[in-house]
């Protein structure tokens, strides 16, 4: 799994639980940290669109121009409709909303 | 009377005209011709003065754009009426001319005098264009509190899904007894919880000054020992970036004034500038000003109407661009990446606010790689009622303005009690 997200006890949290649930993490905390990794094809991405150098929507779209095997798992902080909307446009493969909900995470995880 | 006859008549039976009768020196019907054209021109003179007067001073807008095309059509039409004078004068029919202009003067009277009726629709245009302009800024108000909101929601469940993730995490090291896992996402969990707090307070603050702010407790508040108070806070972190923290200026400036929303302004001023400054040195200067300078009595007390408080520093600097928004909420110049443990960007937006509460406000100069200056300017007296001083005053009238204007803002002990009277 690549996390990338920015806040460090999110990221270092999920780290932590993932590699429990026997995962093999690696984490990006900005898009620049994040497209190197995406080269070793991840088998999972877990993508914060709020990202310190740019919107994650454009590594969204890095990874379906590869056309890799990697399956996106949106998490967003966002709450109104509309924005909720924009994210599905952008057609990830899963979409949590934050707090992130563990066991809904595991169950996106494991699909 | 035959038709011909008073056709003839109209027509002069075909002989004279009006420059036969002025060769002729027929005075009478040249100056009915006079009188008639003088009194067309008054009247489109009037409704100009009208349409001019009323029309002035509104912005532009399209219903403003559409009078004047019809003011335009008819001013072309006016003029178009005088190029046929020459006409005129060569016409033999100037009896019907004249009966012609008698109409047209008094159409041209009637119009000029309901044309001042045009203040009313000058007055509604304006009116419409005030009504926009309201409407725009409740739009953009309403919109900057929906970002607002979703600024807050947002920065919300940053910490709180940290924590929520976190405590997952130290139930998973409880299970496996792994302390050192534990001890870290409990340290997460606390830095998560304290921004969450944080935040929060901000918000609540924030609240508090847009809606019904505290009313001001006034006391003689000494600015430099306020400044010095500070200072000290932020003395610790100044020590570890090797920077130096000064006062200079008029240290005896006094003030009447909140004293605790001064010291959170200038605890914010000052924590900036020793954050965002990796060397060289942040100042305080004070200064007086307004026109009550250097009114003193000889101890260079003399309380001017204000005094200006500037947080200098030799840090980053601020761009232009960023300067402008410095003061919304939410908004950072220096954190990209909005990480929360860099503060949310409300500090700046609540000191404003505080400020202008106080009758004050700040002012912001920068240059990117040569420092930023934040200048603090607040009134001698603020709005706002007396409180019972913390002993802050300095006991006795010393501070009182010496030029005999008989201000006496200064909190004076009683004999007695030891409590302090505020003599507004």
């Amino acid at each position: 799994v690549l996390i990338v997200e920015d806040d460090p006890a999110t990221h270092g949290a999920l780290r932590a639980i993932l590699r429990h649930y026997g995962w093999d993490v690696s984490v990006a905390v900005s898009m620049a940290e994040a497209l190197p990794v995406l080269a070793t094809d991840p088998d999972v991405m877990l993508l914060d669109l709020m990202l310190p150098d740019g919107n994650g929507a454009a590594l969204l779209e890095a990874i379906r121009r590869r056309k890799g095997a990697t399956r996106v798992i949106v998490t967003t902080g966002a709450s109104e409709p509309e924005q909720l909307a924009e994210v599905q446009a952008l057609g990830p493969d899963a979409m949590l909303r934050k707090p992130i909900d563990l066991p809904a995470l595991l169950r996106a995880l494991q699909r | 009377m035959l038709l011909a006859d008073f056709f003839g008549w109209f027509t002069n039976y075909g002989r004279y005209n009006t420059l036969f009768h002025c060769m002729s020196e027929d005075v009478l019907w040249v100056a009915i011709t006079v009188v008639l054209d003088v009194a067309v021109a008054t009247g489109y003179i009037v409704i100009a003065r009208h349409w001019w007067a009323n029309s002035r001073g509104l912005g532009d807008s399209p219903a403003k754009r559409a009078l004047g095309t019809i003011r335009n059509i008819f001013v072309f039409c006016g003029i178009c009426g005088y190029l046929f004078i020459p006409v005129k004068m060569l016409w033999p029919a100037w009896r019907l001319y004249d009966i012609v202009m008698a109409f047209l003067v008094y159409f041209t009277w009637k119009y000029a005098w309901s044309s001042k009726d045009l203040r009313v629709v000058y007055n509604a245009i304006g009116r419409s264009e005030k009504l926009a302009a309201e409407l725009a800024e409740t739009r953009e108000q309403a919109r900057r509190k929906a970002s607002f909101l979703n600024a807050v929601s947002h920065d919300l469940r940053t910490p709180l899904n940290g924590l929520m993730l976190q405590a997952e995490v130290a139930a998973m090291a409880v299970a496996d007894r792994d302390e050192a896992l534990l001890a870290t996402s409990l340290a997460e969990i606390k830095a998560s919880a304290g921004a969450a707090a944080e935040l929060l307070n901000y918000f609540l603050e924030l609240g508090r000054l847009d809606g019904s702010p505290e009313e001001n407790k006034l006391a003689q508040v000494d600015v430099g020992e306020l400044v010095d108070q500070v200072l000290r806070m932020h003395q610790i972190a100044a020590d570890a970036a090797g920077l130096s923290l000064t006062v200079v200026g008029a240290r005896d400036a006094v003030l009447r004034t909140d004293r605790l929303k001064v010291e959170r302004i200038l605890r914010n001023l000052v924590g900036n500038a020793v954050k965002f400054t990796r060397r060289g040195k942040v100042e305080v200067r004070i200064e007086r000003c307004g026109n009550g300078n250097g009114n003193g009595n000889g101890h260079g007390n003399g309380n001017g109407d204000c005094v200006e408080i500037a947080v200098v520093d030799t840090g980053v600097g601020i761009s232009a661009e960023c300067q402008r928004q410095l003061f919304e909420e939410f908004f950072q110049a220096h954190n990209y990446e909005r990480d929360r443990r860099k503060g949310f960007g409300l500090g700046l937006a609540i000191a404003r606010r505080l400020a202008r509460h106080l009758g004050g406000d700040i002012a912001v100069w920068s240059e990117v790689g040569v420092g930023s200056r934040f200048t603090l300017r607040l009134p001698a007296v603020a709005p706002g009622r007396c409180a019972d001083s913390h002993g802050h005053g300095n006991g006795g009238g010393g501070k009182g303005n010496g030029n005999g204007d008989g201000n006496g803002h200064a909190a004076e002990r009683e004999p007695g009690g030891g409590a302090v009277v505020c003599r507004g």
